[in-house]
């Protein structure tokens, strides 16, 4: 079987290399970035997406040894030097986090208002929001070391004085993360630094007003969006840590041990669904079709504040409701009698690594480009000078889109197969149980390369 | 929420909420979890309690373990042809459609 495994990675490697040079497709980057078209036609590009990802599903069934799946995701290596790194980082990332904090609000206030060159607008979202987000999960998640918000709010926080009931689960998570983003959709928040500071603010604020009324850890675990989507980004990335030191697991590995009874099964998923939304999201609201869509509704007199926010919530209530209507069907397909939230909530951070795709194909070439001016206004946030530089992208950079998002889905059909195979019996039932994730999956992968396609233009009406 | 191979009260207690389930459902004699069909239970007998099995069990897995191997090999032949397919759409599509 080991054998059929290898020769299974093999053939994988060879079809989405001979993919990804067949179809020269130019991706759309971050925000400022010039789109072009697709060389190849749409219709071959979306296909061949939907059809890796239905390839590598096809290829996983051959790996149904239980016992290396098992150490697949069970085997860990320990870091030398994790311990230290663990004692250190503490201080050191505190420090830097506070440092970060203050200087975005000082330059927020005082520095200059264009956004390229304003030290708080480069350092949230070049630095933070585009790099830092990617560390944590291509490396591992080291927010709960540099977290200002959470530093500043611990020596006021206690037990908590109020204590939520258990049917508020996740679910306050979700509302914050989706209210964030649509924040960064509708308002200037993206670019104007008094705005952006505005936001870090009343950041500050709710975190403090919420750990002490709350309890951190309520806070953190229950509310706080911005920790809740590293810890999830986390899980996907190789460096874990450990009670007392930092270990080494497969890409995807910790995607597998689900804490779905830490509040309520159906909020636990609801974060996931989110973090997976907001992504698509942020990439939808940028294209045509939206325009086409948004336009009627916001002629017959509705703001578009509330279109761009209904939007939000609909496609939020798509994603949802089609996940769980797959999870369903998973009873039938695989014949099993667990329930359906079970199996939801089991294969729901298999979607994560997908999410991370989307980021890095979304952020990357915008956090290039943005690099050198974010060093240059870091040397001297207040007085930066009048046209930092941007770093112009070559050509092969225009791949990191469709690679990342195919890469994405990859990782989340292997993470679902070793699920599977500790959730089910047997070697069919678990690869049967399957079936309805991957169609989902396969329409998802085309919808998202489609949304890659489309020209980028600036989210309309707003 | 994992499958153990304890037979604790606890360990019914978490497993029935893990499974929506007819009353009259198969169920495994050492964990309480039920079966849709004989077959699938009879793998998890040897999957999860292979030390515990009595004679009569381990004939059953070894049977139901034969069984699975020879419709995994089945179902690998119409994998295997599926994945012929698609390679000759794609080859088709790239060469000529496209072109």
């Amino acid at each position: 079987m080991a054998d059929t495994a290898r020769a299974g990675t093999y053939w994988l490697t060879v079809l989405v290399t001979a993919t990804l040079f067949a179809a020269p497709a130019r991706a759309h980057g971050g925000p400022g970035i010039t789109s072009g078209n697709v060389d190849t036609p749409t219709w071959l590009f979306l296909m061949t997406g939907g059809g890796v990802v239905a390839v590598s599903f096809l290829l996983t069934s051959f790996v149904t040894d239980r016992d290396l799946l098992e150490s697949y995701h069970d085997r860990r290596v320990s870091i030398p030097g994790g311990a230290a790194i663990r004692r250190w980082g503490g201080p050191v990332g505190g420090g830097i986090g506070l440092l970060g904090l203050a200087g975005v609000v000082v330059t927020g206030v005082f520095g200059p208002p264009e956004a390229a060159r304003s030290f708080a607008v480069l350092l949230v979202w070049v630095v933070w929001w585009a790099g830092f987000t990617a560390s944590t999960y291509l490396v591992g998640n080291s927010w709960p070391a540099l977290d200002p918000f959470g530093r500043l709010a611990a020596p006021l926080a206690g037990d908590g004085r109020l204590s939520l009931p258990d049917w508020v689960g996740r679910w306050p998570a979700v509302a914050g993360l989706l209210l964030l983003v649509w924040l960064e959709v509708v308002t200037a928040v993206a670019s104007n630094p008094t705005q952006l500071t505005v936001v870090v603010g009343a950041y500050l604020v709710a975190t403090v007003v919420g750990s002490v009324l709350l309890g951190h850890g309520t806070w953190r675990r229950q509310i706080d969006p911005i920790s809740g989507v590293f810890e999830l980004y986390g899980r996907v990335a190789p460096v874990k840590r450990t009670d007392d030191g930092l270990e080494l697991a497969a890409p995807g590995a910790a995607l597998t041990d689900v804490d779905a009874d830490a509040t309520t099964i159906a909020s636990e998923i609801g974060f996931v669904i989110a973090l997976l939304w907001v992504t698509t999201f942020d990439g939808f609201v940028a294209t045509p079709g939206w325009q086409s869509i948004a336009a009627p509704i916001i002629r017959a007199g509705v703001p578009a504040e509330l279109a761009y926010f209904g939007a939000m919530l609909g496609g939020y209530a798509l994603f949802f409701g089609v996940y769980w209507g797959a999870s369903k069907r998973v009873r039938s397909s695989g014949t099993t009698y667990r329930s359906a939230p079970r199996i939801a909530a089991a294969f729901a951070p298999a979607l994560v690594p997908i999410a991370a795709g989307y980021h890095f194909g979304h952020y990357f070439p915008y956090f290039l480009t943005q690099l050198p001016a974010s060093v240059v206004v870091t040397l001297s946030p207040l007085s930066p000078p009048i046209a930092p530089p941007v770093l112009g992208l070559p050509g092969w950079v225009s791949w990191v889109g469709p690679v990342a998002v195919l890469s994405g889905h990859l990782l989340a059909v292997w993470a679902a197969h070793t699920r599977a195979f500790d959730l089910f019996t047997g070697r069919l039932q678990p690869i049967r149980s399957q079936y309805p994730y991957v169609v989902v999956m396969v329409l998802y992968t085309i919808t998202g390369l489609w949304l890659l396609a489309q020209p980028t233009i600036d989210a309309p009406f707003i | 929420m994992t499958d153990s191979s304890t037979t604790d009260e606890a360990e019914r207690g978490s497993t029935e909420a893990a499974f929506a389930v007819d009353d009259d459902a198969e169920r495994c004699p050492y964990c309480g979890r039920p079966f849709p069909t004989e077959h699938l239970h009879a793998l998890h007998l040897g999957e999860e309690h292979a030390d515990a099995l009595t004679e009569a069990e381990a004939e059953r897995y070894a049977a139901a373990d034969d069984r699975e191997s020879d419709e995994l090999f089945q179902f690998h032949i119409k994998v295997l042809a599926l994945l012929t397919l698609i390679t000759f759409v794609f080859l088709y599509s790239y060469t000529f459609v496209w072109t």
